[in-house]
């Protein structure tokens, strides 16, 4: 073995300089030292980089078109966040509707961490999914902290919120009516949704499929449990996709009536149309649709959801920022849910709504529902 | 191992009343708008004389290629401008829309029959004392019955697997049938992760009804020449078209308003890849002999097709939403069920193979490639081309083989204007329509053999 090394050792000590180097023995030996600073400086530089880095400063978010839509809140948001915690980044992942967020996260290849904009009935519907007392502890923390800089959180918002879902926006939901074509038409404005199954209202309504819409959803689950579904559906003008499609219907004059925000009414107010428009102050109280944030449950982000100075943990608090709540109403045309948040004017006078309505349905009936629907459109169906 | 349960679940979901219901409404309609369009087109082709024949030949190609798009937005302008709201979201506009597309395939079906016709016969019917009527039901009607059935055929097809038609129009359920059905109970499932048994039930009746049809249809239409639905289609159209494209693609970028691009973009690709893949599987089950394969895709609804498709893939974990994974997936489906459409043209040629001119060739020391290319292909190329143009057309105006692949990262024309109506863009969505027919008129031949 000896032997073997040998002449590969001498080989290696009777390696020559390099021809150019011996020529220009300065040049070479001043090249070489502005190599090894360059190398130096880059390694370092390289370095700092790798230190500064850090993988959990990247926040994975799902959310829904709307949200995040170029003057969305969510991209507001991140600029936002961004600007004052560089070392944080956030990544949208976008979703093309609510009801289909859950429903992505199996086919997205990035790790969603924190999903934004999520409904109550499907947070309900996916809650072994996500983090629960983590999220739970820190609300009642961020409560604390909220109340310190005389920001509380509505009472009336607070009936069972489910555990680990943190409440981001609400609207109720209503009739919206256009004043001119239910005077055209002689129709008295309805006070409950059960009334909506009389002739005279017959094609005068659009509302949302609910299968594929929340707003629609909380409509059908609104309605008094032995309203005979075959007799609505003759009444309704069109079942329409989603929420948007359903309002634009709207306006474009389809039908005189339309199932939708309350807040509508601000956008309408918005732009100085408040008196063509009215909403149906419903006698049961107008059903309520929260949309909040929730975080998956992995290992991973139930460290960095308790770690209070991760991007991720931090990111989930700036929601709450007052700046962030008082956009929730100029971008999202919903309502904030923390008390005393500087408003557009055209949203004051809805905000004293508070009489809301309570929906109780277990995810089981939920599903039971949307899966018997089509059957309850049927005549020869007992509701 | 068969779940006992389940199968139980499934059956009973099949004679579930509900289920019966939505069937037997689905048939009833169907069936009378059928009816209707063919009382219609039998008056038409009565009162038609032969000088007229060769414009229909080319009013068929509009309506066969023409995607549903174009009835939507016809049926809604025409209703608007009539005042006639009341009908539209509503069963009279779908049956509006359905019988304005039947009409004219259904004349068009009698016209070819008519052609057929021995005017003579007629005459010597008429010298002998028959009346016009007499002669018609006689002589005309017996020739034109195998194409009037064919056409019915198709129709009841096109009727069964109408799905943009009847979303937008009937806006929304209940106004459903059986292709909407699915869809929803598709959707259901996707979007809660519950079995629908429904869905089972309504693919099973679905295929079962156009099987039915197809296997009481054979025989007649077996008197149908082939080359009666051969196409033959302009080469400089193909150039033009490519043109055109290229010119929209420019402007729509150039204006930059929308994202429309990107929908044309992939409904190009998808158009070339699904042509050159109808091609090619051509060829190869030519050369194997399982040439009756083809004709499995032939009378299958394209959601059935699609969701076996989707579900095949979910099991396996191919669920990537990437658009060259969906459109792999959408263009695999439009492959199988435009294959028989293909195969119907192309199998009557590849049969003529002139086996003699290859064994001069072979003779004279050509290889088996440099013949093939010098006779076959040169007796090939016009019908090939004639067949990748016919498929692109199919593949840019289908809907219901690529809704379930679509996401955001793949939203190819059709589903474009799909999504446009759905959303209540009429403008765009009619914008859309006219860049599809547009296209499809392009593509559609000035002579018909």
């Amino acid at each position: 073995m000896g032997s073997s090394m040998l002449p590969l050792r001498q080989d290696t000590f009777n390696l020559k300089p390099m021809k150019a180097c011996k020529n220009e023995q300065l040049l070479c030996k001043i090249s070489s030292r502005i190599l090894v600073v360059c190398l130096f400086v880059l390694g370092t530089a390289s370095c700092q980089k790798m230190q500064k880095y850090d993988p959990d400063s990247e926040v994975q978010v799902a959310s829904y078109s709307t949200l995040s839509s170029v003057n969305g809140l969510l991209p507001w948001m991140k600029a936002e966040f961004e600007k004052q915690l560089p070392i944080c980044k956030i990544t949208l992942n976008v979703s093309p509707g609510a009801t289909q967020l859950v429903a992505d996260l199996e086919h997205n290849s990035k790790k969603v961490q924190v999903i934004v904009g999520l409904d109550e009935a499907i947070f309900k519907k996916n809650e072994s999914i996500f983090l629960k007392q983590e999220v739970q502890s820190r609300w009642v923390e961020l409560q604390q902290e909220l109340k310190q800089e005389n920001h509380s959180f509505k009472k009336e918002l607070s009936f069972e919120l489910p555990l680990g879902f943190l409440p981001l926006d609400y609207a109720p939901l209503t009739l919206i009516y256009d004043r001119q074509k239910m005077n055209e038409l002689k129709l008295p404005v309805p006070q409950s949704l059960s009334e909506l199954t009389e002739k005279k209202y017959r094609k005068t309504f659009i509302v949302q499929d609910p299968r594929m819409s929340s707003p629609g959803l909380v409509f059908f689950q609104s309605l008094p449990p032995k309203t005979p579904l075959h007799l609505l559906s003759d009444q309704w003008r069109a079942l329409a996709q989603s929420w948007g499609t359903s309002y634009k219907m709207f306006l474009a004059g389809e039908a005189p009536m339309v199932w939708s925000y309350l807040s509508s009414m601000a956008y309408h107010a918005s732009r100085a149309e408040s008196q063509n428009y009215g909403w149906v102050k419903l006698k049961d109280g107008l059903p309520l649709q929260r949309e909040g944030i929730a975080i998956v449950d992995t290992p991973k982000n139930n460290a960095l959801f308790s770690d209070h100075k991760s991007c991720m943990s931090q990111w989930v608090h700036f929601f709450y920022h007052p700046s962030v709540q008082a956009q929730v109403y100029k971008k999202q045309f919903m309502f904030s849910v923390l008390e005393h948040i500087e408003m557009p004017k055209e949203f004051q006078d809805l905000e004293k709504e508070r009489h809301f309505q309570i929906l109780k349905n277990s995810p089981q009936q939920t599903d039971t529902f949307l899966k018997d629907f089509a059957k309850r459109l049927q005549p020869d169906t007992h509701d | 191992m068969i779940n006992l349960e389940a199968a139980v679940q499934m059956f009973n979901a099949i004679i579930d009343p509900s289920v019966l219901r939505v069937v037997v409404g689905t048939l009833l309609r169907i069936l009378g708008v059928l009816s209707a369009s063919a009382g219609v087109a039998l008056l038409f082709i009565f009162n038609l004389k032969p000088k007229f024949y060769s414009v229909f030949d080319r009013i068929f190609y509009w309506f066969w290629v023409l995607p549903s798009f174009f009835l939507i937005a016809l049926v809604w302008i025409v209703l608007k401008l009539a005042h006639l709201d009341g009908f539209l979201y509503d069963w009279p506009a779908i049956y509006l829309a359905w019988f304005l597309g039947i009409v004219p395939l259904m004349v068009w079906g009698g016209v070819q029959g008519l052609k057929r016709v021995d005017q003579n016969q007629i005459k010597v019917a008429q010298t002998l004392g028959a009346t016009s009527a007499q002669a018609f039901y006689r002589v005309t009607l017996p020739a034109i019955v195998p194409f009037l059935t064919y056409t019915g055929m198709q129709c009841f097809y096109i009727l069964m697997t109408s799905f943009s038609l009847v979303m937008i129009l009937g806006g929304g359920s209940p106004r459903d049938t059986l292709e909407t059905r699915i869809y929803q109970e598709w959707f259901f499932q996707m979007r809660t992760g519950v079995w629908s048994y429904e869905l089972f039930a309504f693919l099973i009746w679905q295929s079962a009804f156009l099987v039915l049809v197809q296997g009481v249809g054979v025989k007649i239409t077996s008197k149908v020449p082939v080359s009666v639905f051969q196409v033959s289609l302009e080469k400089k159209v193909f150039q033009k078209t490519t043109l055109w494209w290229c010119c929209f693609l420019v402007l729509w970028a150039l204006i930059g308003k929308t994202k429309l691009w990107m929908p044309v973009a992939q409904t190009l690709i998808l158009g070339t890849c699904v042509a050159l893949g109808v091609v090619a599987f051509i060829f190869l089950i030519y050369k194997t002999k399982f040439k009756s394969i083809v004709w499995w895709g032939s009378w299958v609804s394209p959601i059935v097709v699609a969701w076996l498709v989707w579900e095949g893939t979910r099991m396996v974990g191919w669920n990537s939403q990437e658009w060259v994974s969906s459109m792999t997936k959408a263009a695999f489906v439009q492959i199988v069920l435009f294959l028989p459409w293909a195969s119907r043209i192309l199998f009557p040629v590849l049969a003529q193979v002139k086996i003699h001119e290859l064994k001069m060739a072979h003779t004279l020391g050509a290889t088996n490639f440099q013949a093939w290319q010098s006779i076959e292909w040169h007796r090939l190329r016009p019908i090939v081309f004639d067949v990748l143009l016919l498929m692109g057309i199919f593949s840019i105006s289908e809907v219901g083989s690529v809704i379930l692949f679509s996401n955001e990262n793949f939203e190819p024309l059709t589903l474009w204007i799909q999504n446009q109506y759905g959303r209540f863009q009429i403008q765009a969505a009619l914008t859309g329509t006219v860049i599809l027919m547009g296209s499809a008129g392009l593509l559609i031949t000035r002579r018909v053999s």
